[in-house]
């Protein structure tokens, strides 16, 4: 990469005004994902980067009763560093498993979030937690879902000229977490990917759960988490099966290789087994 | 020799520290490809002061003596493996010489490549070894049982604590260089014949050398050359430094194996009969090929007895980097193969393998590696204070009812503890051939001061202070009145390559001896007063003896259980018991001892590399995932006291955890495993 | 562009490339030898320092980062309490460190003493987990902290003088 001008404002209005006029400026916080990433894509490449770093705003933590706000350059690290109590699994576990405690001091939730070529760990965890972004551009601020930042085919989708300043998650506790890694980077993924899955219950009946899988492509199959919903703890033998036929079905239907969307219906499957064992 | 500007050298500790103000960078053009005829080099335009550096350069010798090799010292005409060094660029500005090197291209006349050792023709058999001993197809017919298994160990990366490399610079008129080394009169000796100079024209000084794990022990003497031939030609001080992906693509590993067993048994469980099938990865060029293979034979049969024995090795070259040592010199991976084969003995006879183990030990007179034993092997007592501070016996009896009760017989059974016992050659086995008499000096001066020269780094600080405690008791001085001269060899004598724990085992000797010749002639003749002593080379006259003799011993339990959920292991505890002779200072043995099967793990799990398919790319050096602290289990070390001369435990842990880790994952998986690292390991819900 | 900084307490400038590696910019530039510079991924953990206050890896940081900033490298760090503290603390544990990465295990450690709460087993783990070098032995550098920790009564060391 060859950099043409480096931008750092001290403000949102100012990093707005920057990309107004430099709509390919690449956005910079901590800096891990693109210091070490190892594909040739920006090699050569002109680029002009908007260093976020100055911007009080973006390291700002909010708690309200029902929500946890976190700014985008908010560190992992910040984030390991929360109280206890606050109801934030499993997305401490994946920020927990990134890198080192080194590289968690500079790495930040929003560039977790908002990389480009692949889901990273910490989508999956907010994407089970309900989370919700905010994302600003020339026209303004708005909240968003999520679920936004996938596209039609799973991928990543972040819109051009727009910057991610905030993340909202819900608090309500979950009855039970999961998170892990979906098979190890010596296996010939480059970005390892990750299971994340969450449910609540009530009255020995799962009312809310969430499955998921990231990598280069998102796995949620709201049909099989509808098919699941409403049914009586602990699960029988067959829903398990089923279950875990499903999420490696869909899986590799949404581009998962063979191996990572076996082990992604493991995951479903363990963890399905898991929550009638917690649920006794 | 002609010589650069006249100036005194800075003392440095690590090279990368080597003085940058006058000094040009050295980087490499490798070739492209495994194998093939170079037809041409196209360098770019180089600017003033920079310059390319090829095999037509080269006023000495061409090809470097490396253990039984020769190894280019730049290639010429043919490569022989991808990123083998065929010129040099070198010049004041760093990223100008990469930028130079990234647009050079060499064309090369490309041929099919081999990287297949396991099965091969004769023609790239570049060592061979064997043992007989008896009857053995006899034996096999009538054995009551056979037991047949395949046993993998593939290769590891030393993983430097610093990449590899190398500085010279002239001090008056003579050519001073800096290298990593465990040989540093190897790397004298390379240069002086590349460059074509007198051995004395050459001074080398080692830097430290970090966690070697014996890949420095002539790979340096490459890189040495080429900062040499950098600084002849350019007048200036050179330095060469790989970066960590040159260091991991293209530097020595760890040779690769595949031990083919078939074990004839009676009817009680006794070995009747062994044959063993050895073939061993050199990679390119093979240095210690024959050591490698010759080691490998030695350590075959573990330390148990058999009557029958047929035991081959062949070092095979392939068109991967050279291979070599990793912790010894192939006794490590033969100890992973025979105490893999022998669980499954115990297990064909529904024995316990420790009982198995005891049955089946050498016992004194055994003859089994040709000839007879002075001491047993001390199996029963290693295995009586370990199987007592690991609980095995108990808890292998809970993970067999686990695993014989389970309700679900698809699934695995999740729990595991293994055993392992082994052993390490004593030093002085090392080129018993004559060609390696490593000797020490000691002088007192009039001040009272002891000064110790030796060629061998000590390695550690304990290891020093077990010297200068040794060579002080023997003379009734003070430790702090003993020093240990730097080793450049312009100033001590050649104590030949630091492997194998010849620093405490042999260097130990040789300051204890010397010093007791100085104790004799110190009211006798005027101080200063100097003795030297060398190793005496074991006379062929002299009665063979076993390889067995003098080893160390140590016994290991490794404790695992797999993940609940993805089904990976995770090693709940170690602990390992010692039998090596006097111990010299309880808690430097210790640490060590935890250190190095902390650090044995990583064979066993995280660090992986396949090259089965050809040489390694970045994505395996990304892959590579050498063990942290943080994971790191609980690690209880004895030893069994013992008067004897003190003998090397630096590869015990490496020889012992990654069996032990196999037997434990086997029972948890309730499926042989007989392959490290992991590599491929799935789920064992999944694929088995 | 120019980089102003603040680099172990002296206030320096320098023009650099933006994207220029802090870790080799403080080495070639100001020959802080303590930095190696080996992964270059954030892995290897040989290139930390403190920036502003946060013990992270100057592999990973470019230069533009750093402007206005303060970085301590383990030049600076070596003459605070809290280098004493954690070096004797190795000595006294008869912690065998191979020369190279001293410096990081050093610094990591001293970061512990820092911090506003008493660490954790955890903290220890992750926080000495980040230098990667096959010389330590793990249970004696657990060991070394831990009791550096102690001695310091939760913390509280001297800045550079």
């Amino acid at each position: 990469m060859h950099v043409d001008d480096v931008a750092a404002p001290q403000s949102l209005a100012e990093a707005m005004t920057v990309l107004k006029r430099r709509p390919d400026a690449m956005p910079w916080a901590g800096g891990t994902l693109i210091q070490t990433s190892n594909d040739d894509e920006n090699s050569g490449r002109q680029v002009s980067i908007l260093d976020l770093g100055g911007i009080p705003e973006l390291t700002i933590i909010n708690r309200s009763d029902r929500y946890l706000e976190l700014g985008a350059c908010v560190s992992l690290a910040m984030i390991l560093a929360l109280p206890r109590n606050l109801s934030l699994e499993p997305l401490r576990e994946a920020a927990g498993l990134i890198g080192t405690a080194t590289v968690r001091n500079l790495a930040t939730i929003g560039g977790n979030v908002a990389a480009r070529d692949s889901f990273m760990t910490c989508f999956s965890a907010l994407a089970c937690m309900d989370a919700a972004v905010e994302l600003r551009d020339a026209g303004g601020a708005r909240w968003v879902g999520i679920h936004t930042l996938i596209d039609d085919e799973n991928r990543p989708r972040f819109p051009q000229a727009t910057l991610l300043t905030r993340i909202r998650i819900p608090t309500a506790p979950w009855d039970a977490t999961a998170l892990h890694r979906l098979g190890q980077s010596y296996r010939g993924e480059i970005y390892a990917a990750t299971f994340a899955a969450a449910a609540r219950f009530e009255k020995e009946t799962i009312s809310e759960l969430r499955l998921v899988a990231v990598g280069k492509h998102i796995v949620r199959d709201r049909a099989l988490e509808l098919t699941l919903i409403g049914k009586r703890l602990p699960l029988s033998a067959k829903d398990i099966e089923s279950a875990q036929t499903a999420a490696c079905e869909r899986a590799k239907g949404t581009g998962f290789d063979d191996r990572v969307a076996g082990h992604y219906g493991q995951y479903v499957a363990a963890f399905l087994a898991s929550v009638q064992e917690e649920s006794r | 020799m002609k010589s650069g500007a006249q100036n005194r050298l800075p003392s440095i500790t690590r090279l990368s520290d080597f003085p940058r103000d006058e000094a040009v960078y050295v980087g490499t053009i490798r070739s492209p490809v495994s194998r093939g005829s170079i037809v041409s080099m196209s360098l770019p335009h180089l600017p003033r002061d920079y310059r390319s550096i090829t095999a037509d350069d080269i006023p000495g010798a061409r090809v470097m003596a490396a253990q039984g090799a020769r190894v280019p010292v730049l290639a010429s005409g043919r490569v022989s493996y991808r990123g083998e060094p065929v010129a040099l660029i070198v010049g004041p500005d760093k990223r100008k010489v990469a930028e130079a090197i990234a647009l050079t291209r060499v064309r090369v006349e490309e041929e099919p490549a081999d990287y297949s050792f396991e099965s091969c023709d004769s023609s790239r058999v570049v060592a061979s070894d064997s043992l007989e001993s008896g009857q053995v197809e006899a034996a096999l017919k009538s054995a009551a049982r056979i037991i047949e298994g395949d046993y993998r160990v593939g290769p590891q990366d030393h993983y430097y604590s610093e990449p590899q490399g190398s500085a010279a610079a002239f001090d008056y008129d003579k050519l001073v260089v800096f290298s990593s080394t465990q040989w540093p009169f190897h790397v004298r000796d390379s240069v002086a014949a590349t460059l074509g100079v007198g051995k004395n024209e050459v001074i080398v000084r080692p830097t430290i050398l970090g966690a070697h794990l014996d890949g420095k022990l002539w790979y340096p003497s490459l890189l040495a050359c080429h900062a040499a031939l950098a600084s002849m030609l350019c007048g200036r001080p050179a330095l060469l430094l790989l970066t960590r992906p040159e260091d991991f693509l293209y530097t020595t590993k760890r040779s690769p194996i595949l031990a083919s067993y078939r074990a004839g048994l009676d009817e009680s469980g006794r070995l009747v009969a062994i044959d063993a099938r050895i073939m061993i990865n050199a990679g390119a060029y093979a240095p210690f090929a024959q050591e490698l293979a010759s080691r490998s034979v030695r350590s075959a049969t573990g330390g148990y007895a058999c009557p029958n024995v047929r035991i081959s090795a062949r070092a095979v070259r392939t068109d991967l980097p050279p291979m070599g040592a990793f912790v010894g010199l192939g006794t490590g991976p033969m100890n992973f193969a025979i105490e893999r084969l022998v669980e499954d003995c115990a297990a064909a006879h529904e024995l316990d393998p420790s009982e198995w183990r005891s049955a089946n030990a050498a016992a004194r007179g055994d003859a089994t590696l040709g000839a007879s034993l002075k001491r047993a092997v001390p199996y029963d007592a290693l295995a009586t204070r370990l199987l007592a501070i690991s609980d095995y016996p108990r808890k292998r009896s809970s993970f067999e009812l686990i695993r014989k009760r389970r309700a679900d017989p698809s699934t695995a059974p999740g729990y595991g503890i293994g055993l392992a016992f082994g052993h390490q050659m004593a030093a002085s086995t090392f080129g018993r051939d004559g060609a390696d008499v490593p000797s020490v000096e000691v002088t007192l001066s009039k001040d009272s001061t002891l000064t110790i020269r030796t060629s061998m780094s000590p390695g550690s600080r304990s290891t020093m202070d077990i010297w200068k405690k040794s060579a002080a008791a023997s003379l009734g001085l003070q430790p702090s009145s003993v020093l240990i001269q730097e080793p450049s060899t312009d100033a001590v004598p050649d104590s030949g390559p630091g492997t194998l724990s010849r620093n405490v085992s042999v260097v130990t000797k040789l300051i204890e001896t010397a010093c007791a010749g100085l104790a004799s002639k110190r009211f006798r003749e005027a101080l200063p007063i100097t003795v030297k002593k060398a190793l005496r080379a074991r006379s062929s006259k002299a009665a063979p003896e076993s390889p067995l003799e003098d080893a160390s011993w140590g016994s290991a339990v490794v404790e695992l259980e797999l993940d609940p959920v993805d089904g990976l292991p995770a090693v709940r505890g170690i602990w390992l018991v010692v039998k090596a002779g006097r111990i010299l200072s309880n808690d430097a043995v210790i640490r060590a001892m935890k250190h190095d099967a902390a650090a044995a793990l990583g064979l066993c799990l995280g660090e992986h590399l396949d090259l089965s398919h050809g040489p390694a790319d970045l994505d395996a050096l990304r892959r590579y995932h050498l063990p942290r602290i943080k994971d790191a289990p609980k690690i209880v070390v004895d030893f069994l006291d013992d008067d004897t001369d003190p003998r090397g435990i630096g590869e015990l842990a490496y020889a012992l955890i990654p069996p032990a880790f196999a037997n434990a994952l086997s029972q948890a998986l309730d499926l042989p495993w007989n392959t490290l690292p992991l590599g491929n390991f799935d789920h064992p819900f999944g694929d088995r | 562009m120019t980089i102003d900084f603040i680099l172990n307490g002296e206030d320096v400038s320098i023009k650099a490339e933006p994207l220029e590696r802090l870790s080799e910019l403080l080495r070639d530039r100001f020959g802080l030898s303590s930095l190696m510079s080996d992964c270059l991924d954030g892995i290897c953990g040989k290139c930390i320092l403190l920036l502003d206050g946060r013990l992270v890896n100057s592999c990973l940081v470019p230069a533009f980062k750093v402007r206005g900033s303060e970085v301590i490298s383990y030049e600076g760090f070596r003459s605070t309490e809290a280098h004493e503290t954690v070096t004797r603390a190795f000595k006294e544990a008869g912690a065998e460190l191979c020369g190279f990465c001293d410096a990081a295990v050093f610094m990591a450690a001293g970061s512990l003493l820092e911090s506003a709460e008493r660490p954790t087993d955890t903290d220890i783990n992750e926080t000495m987990s980040s230098v990667y070098c096959r010389c330590a032995t793990p249970s004696v550098t657990l060991g070394a902290v831990r009791n550096a920790i102690e001695s310091t009564m939760g913390g509280k060391y001297n800045r550079a003088r």
